[in-house]
């Protein structure tokens, strides 16, 4: 049976969500940082559990706060893709705000937190950050390699189906 | 002693000289020094050159206008099929949009009309068109195929979410989740824009391109995305408008909060049994 799910991508600005979204969903990954204005919506259709699922995702345009967001991007939404970027801690630093603002106006929706760019940083870095957020960090991705990009979407993915 | 009484002679003529020229002498010495000076030349210089700036100014179209309307001729000349290469598509817009706007008014008024005279004279045109051939005038208004409006596609979208629960579609307009999920986006971004005015609730109704429309219905859970073409009156748009209404008092389903395939397919088949 045909699944259909918003999921909202969002984050700090140039924290790589466009590209996360690029590299699921045309396997394209470009060095040149495009800023998003507004929202771009497109859509992946993936096998989960014998379900045929739509992933409408939405990209949005980074906000250095979460509050910051056209309160309207995210409702309805079923699942939220929170991306901060492993070598700016700017991105990180309000983390624990971010993440309860979203999840008080979505109170069902599926958040996953996501490092990104982790082919820049060495794994110490990597788990010196983590190990230091409030909140748990669920995968460190690379748009620029594609590690963990694909796991990202379909751990979501199947987290969405029940 | 020759060249000595000459060397005397010379030297009284020299002294004459200065004393008679002893005056010119210093304007000229004055002269060179303004002359000399960059500073000083252009202090005198440039009222003189301020007042012909003026004079030109003032006197511009006397002195050169003719010989500026003759290359100006030359150049629009030269350049006529460039300018109507610019303009004419533009024109050929407006000149589309008004007309068509104008028979938008027009079939209004014929709507008027006859609700008002539905009555014998109404009966007299269409039994004298029946006779004579003579055409009415909704009748041949409705020949005019490109301005009869047309529903291309239909979407019912939910209201937050963005997704899809069912669509009939005619035109090739490429994945209509996409479509249903940029719309929602869009119509978020505008009423989130107005939402501060004290109006209430803003909710977008249409959109316009220059030969499509899309109308937009919104109910509680979900909103109609109506892609038209043509013009469309205001009793096109009632009527549009009631029939969506209906639809929406008669399919329950549309309030399913997560849809399910077949709940979109028995969506998508009624929007088709209703509108196609
Ligand atoms: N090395 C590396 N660079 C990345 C990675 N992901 C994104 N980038 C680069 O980071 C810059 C910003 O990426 P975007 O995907 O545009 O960032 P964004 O979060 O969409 O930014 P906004 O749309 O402005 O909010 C671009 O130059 C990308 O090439 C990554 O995993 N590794
Ligand atoms: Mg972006």
């Amino acid at each position: 049976m045909d699944i259909s799910k918003k999921i909202i991508l969002t984050g700090s600005f140039g924290v790589g969500k466009t590209s996360l979204f690029s590299r699921f969903i045309y396997s394209e990954f470009d060095e040149r940082y495009l800023t998003t204005i507004g929202v771009k919506v497109d859509k992946k259709v993936v096998d989960v559990k014998d379900h045929k699922l739509n992933m409408m995702l939405w990209d949005i345009a980074g906000e250095v706060a979460q509050d910051k967001v056209p309160l309207s991007y995210f409702l309805g939404a079923n699942g939220v893709i929170y991306v901060f970027d492993l070598t700016r801690p700017m991105t990180y630093n309000n983390i624990l705000t971010d993440i309860e603002y979203l999840k008080n106006i979505l109170p069902e929706g599926m958040v996953k937190i996501v490092g990104n760019k982790k082919d820049l940083v060495t794994p110490e870095h990597i788990e010196n950050v983590i190990s230091n957020l409030p909140v748990e960090c669920d995968i460190t991705t690379s748009a620029k390699t594609g590690e963990n990009v694909e796991s990202l979407f379909l751990s979501m993915g199947e987290a969405l189906v029940v | 002693m020759m060249t000595n009484h000459q060397d005397d002679v010379d030297r009284q003529l020299a002294i004459l000289r200065d004393i008679l020229l002893h005056g010119d002498r210093e304007k000229i010495q004055k002269l060179q020094e303004i002359i000399d000076s960059k500073d000083e030349l252009e202090k005198r210089i440039q009222p003189i050159l301020d007042d012909r700036i003026e004079s030109i100014k003032d006197n511009f179209p006397t002195v050169f206008g003719d010989e500026v309307n003759r290359e100006v001729e030359k150049k629009l000349l030269l350049s006529n099929d460039l300018i109507l290469t610019a303009i004419s598509p533009l024109m050929g817009k407006m000149i589309r949009k008004y007309i068509g706007q104008q028979i938008g008014e027009l079939k209004d008024k014929i709507d008027r009309q006859v609700k008002h005279t539905f009555s014998f004279k109404r009966y007299y045109h269409l039994i004298r068109a029946r006779i004579f051939g003579i055409q009415d005038s909704e009748w041949f208004l409705s020949q005019l195929d490109d301005f009869q409006m047309e529903i291309k596609d239909i979407f019912v979208i939910q209201r937050n979410s963005g997704l899809l629960l069912g669509s009939y579609s005619t035109s090739e307009m490429g994945d209509s989740g996409i479509f249903g999920g940029m719309l929602t986006a869009i119509k978020a971004f505008g009423e989130d824009v107005f939402k501060k005015s004290d109006e209430g609730r803003q909710e977008l109704e249409m959109i316009d391109y220059n030969s499509h429309k899309i109308y937009m219905q919104s109910h509680h859970n979900y909103y109609f995305a109506a892609v038209l073409k043509g013009t469309i009156t205001a009793s096109e748009k009632n009527k549009l408008s009631d029939k969506l209404i209906k639809f929406a008092e008669n399919e329950k389903r549309l309030n399913s909060m997560s849809p399910t395939s077949e709940d979109i397919e028995y969506i998508s088949g009624k929007l088709k049994e209703n509108f196609a």
